[in-house]
């Protein structure tokens, strides 16, 4: 077996191993969930300092290493608090919510992969492509649809919408994460997971579109 | 549930401290992930109270006519039929709530 089929398959169980985590904690309910990100979260945060640590003097100044914080602090908040806009513990919200980010994420791979001619942003994220961030979208948009058919109404939002916010701000967090790590010379953030790197090379979609959905969830 | 306007102020203050204050725990130099995460968790423990203590709870009002409702989060302690001579002049009932 050559040493890129191990890879592929470390990653692929790592990759399943992760959404039985977050699908278990999800389930398992709020006392499970919240302290499930809250982990997660200051795993994130160190990774967070660690790159920043990194960076170029003139990068490494410290408001901005408090806003990046206070951003990451945000994502999670809201993932938390995405589950009780309601006065009540709603799992399909942060359920559907990850679907939704994974069938971006997926589609915009397998899509982008395939199809992928245009640079979406060369100079910070090389493999990143326009056909591929369409095929995400489009994607993400058919399972907002499919969640709106058959679960309705999240909230007082509507999932195709979500599904929206998802597929625009998603790949704006993938961006803003490899801008850190670029500055910061990194290719990874973190070992903790093997074949996908660091806490926040999987959370990074979440770090603008989870606040903004959340805003939208309560107040739409 | 929806916050009391009185606790605006207060809560964007407290949050604005509470979010410096975690962004400032990653700078502590070698702290243990199990004491991090406590700290972390203490902040938005704090935090959650705070927001807690400025709510306005949904209260459905789901009595019958001719039950007697405690005021706030009371409770309806006594119920008695005792006589009051003075304004009503007769029998009257008594409610006490505490």
């Amino acid at each position: 077996m050559s040493s890129g089929s191990t890879e592929l398959r470390v990653r692929a169980l790592t990759g399943v191993g992760i959404v039985a985590l977050i699908l278990g904690a999800i389930l398992l309910g709020p006392w499970a969930y919240w302290p499930f990100l809250l982990i997660v979260w200051c795993i994130g945060a160190r990774e967070l300092s660690s790159a920043w640590r990194l960076m170029p003097p003139f990068h490494r100044a410290v408001p901005i290493g408090c806003a990046a914080q206070c951003l990451l602090m945000l994502a999670f908040g809201a993932l938390a608090a995405m589950s009780w806009t309601q006065g009540a513990y709603d799992f399909w919200a942060p359920l559907g919510w990850f679907a939704l980010m994974w069938s971006n994420d997926t589609g915009a791979y397998l899509v982008g992969r395939s199809f992928g001619r245009h640079p979406l942003a060369p100079s910070v994220s090389p493999k990143k492509t326009w056909e591929g961030w369409g095929g995400g979208a489009v994607v993400a948009l058919l399972v907002g649809g499919l969640l709106q058919h058959k679960l309705g109404s999240p909230g007082s939002g509507h999932w195709v919408v979500l599904a929206a916010l998802v597929s625009v701000f998603g790949p704006l967090g993938d961006l803003l994460e490899s801008l850190l790590k670029r500055k910061a010379g990194i290719k990874d953030s973190g070992q903790i997971l093997p074949g996908h790197g660091g806490i926040l090379d999987r959370f990074d979609s979440h770090i603008i579109a989870a606040p903004i959905a959340l805003l939208y969830l309560i107040f739409a | 549930m929806t916050i009391h306007r009185a606790g605006h102020k207060v809560i964007l203050v407290f949050m604005l401290v509470l979010a410096l204050l975690q962004a400032l725990i990653s700078w502590i130099p070698s702290l243990h992930i199990a004491i991090e995460i406590f700290l972390r968790a203490a902040l938005v423990g704090l935090g959650v109270l705070v927001l807690w203590f400025f709510r306005i709870p949904k209260r459905p009002y789901t009595g019958q006519p001719g039950e007697v409702t405690a005021v706030s989060d009371g409770k309806v302690v006594l119920v008695e039929e005792v006589d009051e001579p003075e304004v009503i002049g007769g029998k009257a009932s008594r409610f006490v709530s505490s």
